[in-house]
């Protein structure tokens, strides 16, 4: 039985810009971010799936990189924080963050911002208070209590698609 | 931290996988969700030589036919929740997947794996047994079958050979009425996972709970004879269950950091009276 | 104008867009990377270090062990730590080797290729049995090492870092006063910071003998003080820099890296090498929180007055001495917190044991007091019938009374009676807990809190303004970035002393020591308190020069010029004014002839009659103190133990919120960190002092899912006599109180004391099963 091949090709698509790379069976998906492309927003902080630091969204989906093998993604689109909006602006959920002080040392804050962005599209409407806290439940934040994160994503969901219920 | 370098299969069919299986099955660790792998990875635990992606086997289906669902080697924990069928008709399953990990971790890891991993803390293992739950196995010999506790020969060891791969898990539709809880200390991770069911068979009204946690390997309880004899003095049987829970696992119970012998026993006994409760109350 | 006011943070979008930059993420060209090998031996002499297999290893560029470091020593008070443990390791995870390679991978594999042979020694733990040991000692030479005399007191031949005594009045004679007394031993944990940034710093050496470093730390300015005391070099030839700091909660107070990974560039010419740790490496190799064994013994009348208060103790500073022995210091001197009793004795004796060394955390002593302080007051309450929100109004420190350093306290402290009854009336305080089910019972609970900055009377800050052409204003403070938001309330009081909009206003959010104004260090709250009112100092400096040159403008006196909106005029003539910028750089004539130049303005604070302590732990120690109330809804289920904490009552005293959201943030971030400290986080250690749970899934820290649904945060403003805008500090306080509350909450609720924390539910259901196990019966 051959061998399998030592380094694997892989395409992704990382907030829109087309890459071809040649990677090795275990570097992950953080480690392909950070160190080949230079997205130091996505962050290793406990490399063992249980901060979330390292949340990127995957096809849309919100998956932690430090447990994602590089090779799995191949022909998938990758999301960061930075490519959620454009120089120069900021998304109405990045406003809400700030207008809601849902950050101190900001380290988590890209991870938290990228899974808001991601509880709105997916739902569409006004998010209560106990969804959000349960779909933000697998990330860590250490300063500020979780409290005006959730504040900022419940008030960004009442912005845009829904009034008061 | 990096991590320890190993060689990659990704086989593009299952006769594929099923050489790399045949050639070199002790060297290789299957990976669909590949959440334990990478976890012991990270621990320092495990150093692979080899790891076999089994992603592009086509193995994503989840199918329900004639009361029985048959779940996939690559379907998601989400992919399940978002599952029509299993939230109407396996309520067990829901509830049990739920409380698996985090939801983004869920985007990623796998019912199967939560199960062949057959770790004490394995949260989906109760409700495999007390749904009858099958792992369908294939080799180059062919395919069998191993269910119930059978499946489960040691801590972190399962009936799957070297050279077989867990294509599927397959579970029966049991009308009746099921209930999970699981008890998380100060882990992540489950210290002990119960999970209880009540349905008719025969006429006769049979009680279950099924536990992992608790001792080495999954336990199965059943309580049918104590619920009869009972005669519906709900209280004095979940007292009967309680104490048979404290007195059959006092020597096996396991130890350590996450809970002490006596808790996680007198845990287990709250969580099977609880959990017992739900499902004899009419 | 702008005080008083929620304005947006600076930091803002670069933290919500992840561009801000923190050295965990930063690159230098020409970058190496270090990694260490760590000791497996919690005690033993190490007899070999094999290296050869790692200096071989494909791109690793050199491998360091101790002994080539061995003539320098690190310590903050205490001089007792190699930077690689050379003779003998003393804790698992101790660094005893870095490998220097080109990848982090490669140096990664070549560590694992370091071979260490240690002759094991006898093994330490407990914290009560390394106290009372004289046969093994953890740190031999404890009498030949350098320390900060007349501060820390070390006993040689022991593993005694320090002892500190605090004395008042005569203990004897307020025992022998007492009509009860009430004696109780409580205990914690040690626990780990969790801050999301991994410690990380990167060093350099520039030719001309400069050593540059890039550190994810909280003081810059003692990172440089005490990298020159340990390398013997001067100050003047070491630059800090300090980006964004992902977390610090202490953990990044003092020194700790920073001295190893700049030998480790020396020994690799001058090249850029970085040191960031891994989550794991943090863990074991970063230091900790202290642990705490203490014994408290209290007189009181039957009428519920506090006659005598006795405590010992036995704080575990793991393997070295580092920022935990004034941590223990300061366990002493808080002596009975807020409460105002005549007759106190307390000893604390921080220790050495096998384990992770300790460092300051958020709290630094007070907290674990508190826990101590807050629990005991409730007992007493209890043992005398009283309620416990009585005995706390008849006891606390009232303005004209001292606290137990003999501290003064008057009406420029702020108002704590306040602060409890709003605590006490927000929660609904009422009797008994209630039962909800068979098993399922509420209880409320509350706790006091105080605290002052536990710092050198000397300590003190400095600060710069300066104008810029357009008129805007440069401000540059020492104080770091690490999340609490400082740096936005001191943009404020400039904005508002010139009155000019806060985004012409520009604070230098990195630091960097051969540019930036100097404080002391960013901790124990001090931050705002000291830097605000160096800012006042250096504004009104600059004012001064302002005044100088548009009175010869004007032809008036200075006294006679006005600086507002943004505008400088003559009082007498306010139509004919001159914007800032017109003055910025000096005022030119129209022949060309300039009158006077760039303005900048300096300045720094200190409190000239802050004391040390003296003998008897007598002094005045604090240059502000901030109190508070805590007040807790909990509820149990009694069969597993699980405590949940339904609502929350948060009330501080903070004199001024500058910033009233940042002020909240600090008061809603402490009380969650408060919650998990309380109810969830250990560090776990076997007898051979492993530590087994260095990951986040098995230390548990709170989540979004965890928090009470309900926290009122209630902000009290009477003015600090010294504070600018009459501002306290805020930062560690909100975390104060919150385990002691939800300890007397527990009691409310089912009549059970627990004395360890943290409260883990098997602890819970143990009380229970032991004090009341009819609770439990048939379970």
């Amino acid at each position: 039985m051959s061998e399998p091949p030592e380094l694997v090709t892989i395409r992704i698509k990382v907030n829109g810009v087309e890459r071809e790379l040649q990677v090795r069976p275990h570097e992950r998906l953080l480690d392909v971010l950070r160190d080949r492309l230079h997205i130091l927003s996505v962050r290793g902080s406990c490399e063992q799936g249980s901060c979330g630091l390292c949340t990127v969204l995957v096809n849309g989906i919100p998956m932690k990189s430090c447990m994602v093998l590089a090779h799995e993604v191949d022909g998938a689109e990758i999301t960061t924080v930075e490519g959620i909006s454009n120089l120069g602006e900021i998304t109405l959920l990045q406003r809400k963050f700030i207008e809601h002080f849902a950050f101190q040392c900001g380290f988590c804050t890209p991870a938290f911002v990228l899974v808001g962005h991601y509880l709105l599209n997916k739902h569409k409407r006004l998010l209560t208070r106990e969804e959000v806290a349960e779909g933000i439940s697998g990330l860590i934040c250490r300063c500020t209590g979780y409290k005006p994160i959730i504040d900022a994503i419940v008030d960004a969901s009442r912005e845009m698609y829904g009034k008061n219920v | 931290m990096i991590l320890p370098p190993f060689k990659l299969y990704k086989p593009r069919n299952i006769d594929e996988a099923l050489e790399v299986l045949e050639e070199r099955g002790d060297e290789v660790v299957v990976f669909a969700g590949g959440t334990k792998i990478m976890l012991l990875m990270q621990w320092g635990m495990a150093r692979p030589n080899y790891i076999m992606d089994i992603k592009s086997l086509g193995l994503n289906h989840v199918k329900y036919e004639d009361g029985k669902l048959t779940v996939e080697a690559g379907v998601t924990l989400n992919e399940l929740i978002d599952n029509e069928v299993i939230r109407e008709r396996f309520s067990l399953l829901y509830e049990t997947i739920k409380s698996i990990a985090d939801d983004i971790i869920r985007n990623k890891a796998t019912l199967v794996g939560n199960i062949v991993d057959a770790a004490p803390y394995a949260t989906a293992v109760p409700a495999f047994l007390l749904l009858n739950g099958k792992a369908v196995l294939r080799s180059k010999e062919g395919t069998r079958e191993v269910g119930g506790l059978d499946f489960f020969v040691d801590i972190m060891k399962t009936a799957q050979k070297p050279n077989e791969l867990v294509i599927a898990i397959q579970f029966d539709e049991i009308k009746g009425k099921a209930k999970f809880l699981d008890f998380k200390g100060d882990s992540l991770f489950s210290v002990v996972n119960v999970a209880a069911i009540k349905y008719s068979q025969d006429g006769h009204d049979l009680v279950k709970v099924a536990i992992t946690g608790l001792t080495n390997k999954p336990v199965i309880v059943d309580f049918s004879d104590q619920y009869a004899e009972s005669k519906g003095n709900v209280d004095a049987f979940l007292r009967k269950a309680r104490e048979y829970i404290r007195s059959e696992y006092k020597t096996e119970v396991i130890a350590d950091a996450r809970a002490s012998a006596n808790y996680r026993l007198h845990v287990t006994s709250v969580l099977v009276s609880r959990t017992l409760e739900v499902v004899v109350h009419e | 104008m702008y005080i008083g006011k929620s304005i947006y943070r600076v930091d803002s979008l670069e933290k919500v867009t992840g561009r801000a930059l923190y050295v965990f993420d930063m690159e230098l060209p020409g970058m190496l990377y270090a990694k260490l090998v760590r000791s497996t031996e919690a005690h033993a002499k190490i007899k070999k270090i094999n290296i050869e297999r790692a200096r071989t290893y494909p791109s690793v560029v050199a491998v360091i062990t101790g002994e080539q470091l061995r003539e320098y020593k690190v310590g903050i008070y205490v001089a007792d730590r190699n930077m690689l443990a050379w003779d003998k390791v003393r804790f698992i995870g101790e660094p005893v080797a870095a490998v220097i390679a080109e990848t982090e991978e490669a140096a990664e594999r070549a560590a694992e290729l370091v071979d260490v042979d240690y002759e094991p020694l006898p093994v330490i733990t407990d914290p009560e049995r390394a106290f009372e040991e004289r046969a093994v000692l953890i740190h031999e030479n404890l009498g030949k090492y350098d320390y900060y005399r007349g501060y820390i007191n070390p006993i040689p031949n022991t593993n005694i870092a320090n002892k500190f005594v605090l004395r008042r009045g005569n203990i004897e004679d307020g025992f022998s006063k007492s009509e009860m007394v009430i004696e109780n031993n409580f205990t914690e944990d040690m626990m780990n910071h969790v801050y999301m940034e991994p410690m990380s710093v990167i060093a350099q050496w520039l030719p001309d003998g400069t050593l540059e470093i890039w550190t994810s730390a909280q003081s810059p300015f003692a990172v440089r003080y005490l990298t020159a005391k340990a390398l013997h070099i001067p100050e003047s030839k070491i630059i800090v820099h300090v980006p964004y700091v992902g977390g610090g909660f202490g953990g990044k107070a003092g020194v700790n890296f920073e001295p190893l990974v700049a030998m480790l560039s020396k020994m690799v010419g001058g090249r850029p090498v970085k040191l960031a740790l891994s989550r794991y490496e943090n863990f074991l190799a970063a230091p900790s929180k202290v642990g705490v064994r203490a014994w408290v013994k209290t007189g009181v009348t039957k009428d519920g007055k506090i006659i005598a208060w006795q405590a010992r103790y036995i704080v575990d500073s793991g393997g070295y001495a580092d920022y935990a022995v004034n941590v223990g210091r300061t366990m002493g001197y808080i002596g009975a917190g807020v409460y105002d009793i005549p007759n106190i004795y307390v000893e604390s004796y921080t220790v050495y044991t096998n384990k992770p060394y300790a460092t300051a955390f958020r709290g630094f002593g007070v907290l674990e007091a508190h826990w101590v302080i807050e629990r005991q007051i409730d007992i007493i309450a209890h043992k005398l019938g009283m309620d416990p929100f009585e005995l706390r109004l008849k006891n606390i420190v009232r303005p004209g009374s001292s606290l137990s350093m003999g501290q003064r306290v008057d009406k420029g402290n702020g108002d704590l009676e306040q602060c409890l009854k709003m605590a006490k009336d927000l929660i609904g305080w009422g009797k008994l807990g209630e039962k909800v089910d068979d098993y399922t019972y509420r209880g409320k609970g509350l706790a006091l809190s105080i605290k002052g900055p536990s710092v050198p009377a000397n300590n003190a800050a400095q600060a710069f303004v300066r104008l810029n052409e357009d008129g805007t204003i440069d401000v540059s403070i020492g104080t770091t970035e690490i999340g609490q938001g400082t740096l936005t309330s001191i943009v404020q009081i400039v904005a508002e002393e010139f009155g000019v909009p806060t985004d012409r206003v520009r604070i230098d959010t990195f630091k960097d020591t051969s540019k930036s104004a100097y404080t002391w260090q960013t901790v124990g709250s001090r931050s705002l308190f000291y830097d605000g009112n160096a800012v006042l100092a250096a504004i009104a400096d600059a004012k001064d020069q302002i005044r100088k040159i548009a009175a010869r403008v004007f032809n008036v006196e200075p006294s006679d010029i006005e600086i507002r909106n943004g505008k400088v005029f003559a009082r007498n003539n306010p139509s004919s004014a001159l914007d800032l910028k017109d003055i910025a750089m000096g005022y030119t004539l129209p022949n060309g002839n300039t009158i006077g130049g760039p303005i900048m303005g300096r300045g720094y604070f200190n409190r000239p009659d802050l004391t040390v302590l003296n003998e008897n732990g007598q002094g005045n120690p604090f240059p502000f103190v901030t109190f508070g109330a805590h007040a807790v809804e909990v509820e149990i289920d009694v069969l597993t133990g699980r405590v949940k904490v339904l609502r929350y009552v948060t009330v501080f005293d903070v004199g001024k919120a500058i910033n009233p959201e940042l002020v909240k943030g600090q008061m809603i971030g402490g009380t969650i960190m408060g919650i998990s400290y309380a109810l969830y986080e250990s560090l776990k250690f076997d007898e051979g002092g492993a530590l087994l749970n260095p990951n986040l899934i098995d230390y548990k820290v709170i989540r979004s899912n965890n928090i009470p649904s309900d926290i009122i945060t209630i902000i009290l403003e009477n003015p600090d006599t010294y504070g600018p805008y009459g501002a306290r500090g805020i930062g560690e306080n909100a975390m104060l109180g919150v385990a002691a509350a939800i300890g007397n909450a527990i009691y409310n609720a089912v009549g059970v004391e627990v004395h360890e924390l943290p409260m883990t539910p098997e602890r819970v259901w143990r009380a229970i099963k032991e004090q009341r196990p009819e609770l439990l019966e048939g379970w």
